[in-house]
């Protein structure tokens, strides 16, 4: 599969919807997503009107996801009215240019909670032990 | 080959150089190279002690040959007599059918340890040459003097195999700094780092 | 991509101050900023001078990709016009690395801190502003990090982003052995490539980083020591190293270099420096001003030589015959006398540290360019040549 070149190679019509969403590239178990502006109803493989960043979903060896934002043009589209998806979304809250997404602090919430739940179980296991 | 036939056969190969007579150096030249360059490990090359039951091999890729007996070897006599002072790739032609030969050169030239191949490539041929990042002086001979590029297979003649360990030590040797190259040059911009400031007096020209 | 195989096995250190132990505390670092000294259009001036232009070594040959040549019919307008164009060309060249003082980490990186978004993922998450038309420097690089705290990013990884997306040609994603093995680069310095070294060392480091510092500091102690100053002469380096002589006080060998080669006028610039960036009481900019009135800058210099080989020989005077044939010109002999008493003078004061074997350079010279004059003034009474009244 070809990608698409930064400036986009869809068609433009002025008045249909757009969104700013992620596009996934890469190989089988290694994701790598183009942010990009495209008309809403098409497919994530279509051809896109203007590629707005990347996103890298695997750590590297600093341990850090790298995320690359046109915060310019992300500004630009948002202010002519193009929807976001929810993970596009999520990723623009935590980066500061949006307010942070809801579900962000739920999975920071649910993560904290488990991550509490299997501190407890952990230590009654080992008190189980030295008992 | 009895050692009256192969100190033949070398002065024939050195005179017949310009018809293009493969050379595999290390078999025609054991005899004078075992006193010279193996002191590390002369009982295996030695015939004169009579150790072997067979004959050496001249096709056994095995043996690995550490840098520093490449490097001397490429300052040795040994060396001058089979090169002169060419490269090591200029005398050596590959054999082909019909007049264009194909675009890419043989994947490699070494097999489970042996030749297996006839016309090896010129660093396959030669067992003293050792590809290595501190081996500069074997390095120097694959670079173009004019664009600093390491030189096609094309020309050379190597297999893809020799041709990639090429790249890997010379890109090695340049990161080491053992091998120099011309630097692309970085042009600043003063307000970078100083901030805005009046321009300083021009070179009156 | 085979080829980036082999190079997953180097070692990749992307945290600051990575050099092995001998360089750090050994060399000279700059005390305080010295960029206000540096960028001061008298100083620019004076090391400009003193970086002569060697047009043979400024356009030397070099590799390049491309080795196709244009052949051009010129009138001798459009051929004084394309030297112009080539002297502004050299200088471009011999344009001086940035003397700046080491910038250190931002104290307030923070921007929020969110605790309930603490454990939100696993890993931070770096963010980059690849807006078009922005600078490097002036780039937004921010951190999430995994207690939920925004912050700007360290000058570390401001970097690696900047090299991700935007590439610098010849920087590498890692640190070169050179640069982090100390024995390879003692072997570099000792084989006298010292112009390598710092030209790659401009390409991989940015001037306010603290290794760039320490190894450039640690070439120019090396070349000290060696005394092979003609190998950076003419090249965008000798600025930044005169400095970094002057500033540190050691200036004598490089003065014992150019007296010997009998740049006296350059000399007398490196002295002027010294006493410039040490505030000592002494009125060079007088000597300076009767130097620069008698002699050519390096500009004009350079100018001169390529206007020569516009020349035809029979327009070529006695005069210049024997200017060719000793070297120098009148004005260059009562250049010379002023300098000698200058430097004479700094010989004599306090702040010379090698004064024996500055004087014996002086001396010989002395008697050098006396022997010089004497044929000098025998030829011209030979060719029967009027004295100038210059």
């Amino acid at each position: 599969m070809s990608l698409s070149p930064a400036s986009g190679i869809g068609r433009f019509y002025k008045h249909s919807a757009k969104i700013i969403r992620f596009v996934r590239l890469g190989c089988a178990n290694r994701p790598f997503y183009h942010i990009v502006v495209m008309e809403r109803r098409k497919n994530q493989h279509q051809p896109v009107i203007e590629q707005v960043g990347s996103y890298d979903p695997m750590p590297n060896e600093s341990n850090e996801r790298l995320v690359a934002l046109n915060t310019e043009r992300i500004r630009f589209w948002l202010g002519k009215g193009a929807h976001m998806s929810e993970p596009a979304a999520e990723l623009l809250g935590i980066s500061g240019l949006l307010p942070v997404h809801p579900r962000t602090y739920m999975t920071a919430w649910r993560n904290r909670r488990a991550a509490a739940e299997a501190e407890a179980a952990e230590t009654e296991t080992s008190k189980v032990d030295t008992a | 080959m009895l050692p009256l036939a192969r100190a033949f056969y070398s002065s024939v190969a050195r005179i017949s150089r310009n018809n293009r007579v493969a050379l595999h150096t290390a078999s025609t030249l054991r005899c004078k190279e075992a006193t010279v360059v193996d002191n590390e490990a002369p009982a295996e090359n030695s015939e004169e002690s009579g150790s072997d039951a067979s004959p050496p091999d001249g096709k056994d890729r095995t043996k690995v040959i550490p840098v520093e007996t490449s490097m001397r070897y490429l300052k040795s006599a040994a060396y001058r007599t089979t090169y002169g002072e060419e490269f090591v790739w200029t005398q050596y032609r590959r054999n082909h059918k019909g007049m264009y030969a194909p675009r890419k050169t043989r994947k490699t030239c070494v097999r489970q340890g042996k030749i297996s191949t006839g016309n090896p490539c010129p660093i396959c041929r030669d067992e003293y040459l050792v590809l290595d990042y501190r081996n500069t002086d074997l390095l120097k001979q694959f670079i173009s003097p004019y664009s600093g590029q390491v030189l096609s297979y094309s020309k050379t003649g190597l297999c893809q195999k020799s041709h990639l360990r090429l790249k890997v030590a010379v890109e090695q040797a340049r990161d080491c700094g053992l091998l120099t190259y011309d630097v692309p040059f970085r042009e600043y911009d003063y307000s970078e780092y100083y901030g805005k400031q009046e321009e300083p007096i021009q070179l009156k020209s | 991509m085979s080829l980036l195989r082999h190079f997953r096995k180097l070692s990749v250190e992307h945290t600051r101050r990575t050099l092995a132990g001998s360089a750090s505390s050994n060399t000279r670092q700059y005390d305080k900023d010295p960029q206000p000294l540096f960028t001061d259009a008298e100083t620019q001036r004076l090391l400009q001078n003193m970086t002569q232009l060697q047009l043979d070594k400024v356009f030397r040959k070099r590799t390049v990709s491309d080795n196709s040549t244009e052949t051009k019919f010129m009138t001798t307008a459009q051929l004084e016009k394309e030297f112009l164009q080539t002297i502004v060309k050299a200088n471009k060249l011999l344009q001086m690395p940035p003397v700046v003082k080491v910038k250190e980490d931002a104290q307030d990186a923070l921007i929020t801190k969110d605790a309930a978004l603490k454990d939100f993922a696993d890993t931070k998450y770096v963010f980059t502003d690849i807006t078009f038309g922005l600078r490097n420097s002036e780039r937004k690089v921010v951190v999430r990090d995994v207690d939920g705290s925004l912050s700007y990013a360290s000058l570390d990884t401001r970097k690696r982003m900047n090299q991700l997306y935007f590439p610098l040609d010849g920087r590498r994603s890692y640190t070169p052995r050179m640069f982090s093995k100390p024995e390879l680069l003692q072997r570099c310095l000792e084989e006298h490539k010292y112009e390598f070294v710092l030209d790659r060392l401009t390409v991989q480091y940015e001037p306010y980083e603290l290794e760039f510092h320490q190894i450039s500091a640690r070439v120019f102690e090396h070349l000290m020591e060696s005394k092979q100053f003609d190998l950076l002469r003419s090249t965008r380096h000798f600025g930044p190293m005169a400095f970094f002589y002057a500033w540190h006080r050691c200036i004598d060998d490089l003065l014992y270099d150019m007296i010997r080669q009998d740049y006296l006028h350059n000399a007398v610039e490196l002295i002027a420096l010294s006493y410039k960036i040490h505030q000592i009481p002494v009125d060079y900019k007088q000597t300076l001003g009767q130097l620069d009135a008698l002699q050519p800058t390096p500009g004009q210099r350079a100018l001169a030589e390529l206007r020569n080989c516009l020349k035809k020989p029979q327009e070529q005077h006695i005069q210049d015959d024997i200017q060719a044939a000793i070297g120098k010109t009148e004005q260059d002999f009562a250049a010379d006398e002023i300098s000698l008493k200058f430097i004479e003078e700094y010989i004599g004061g306090e702040h010379a540290l090698k004064k024996v074997q500055l004087e014996l350079a002086v001396q010989t010279l002395k008697e050098l360019n006396l022997e010089k004059l004497q044929l000098y003034q025998g030829l011209k009474k030979a060719h029967g040549v009027q004295a100038s009244s210059s």
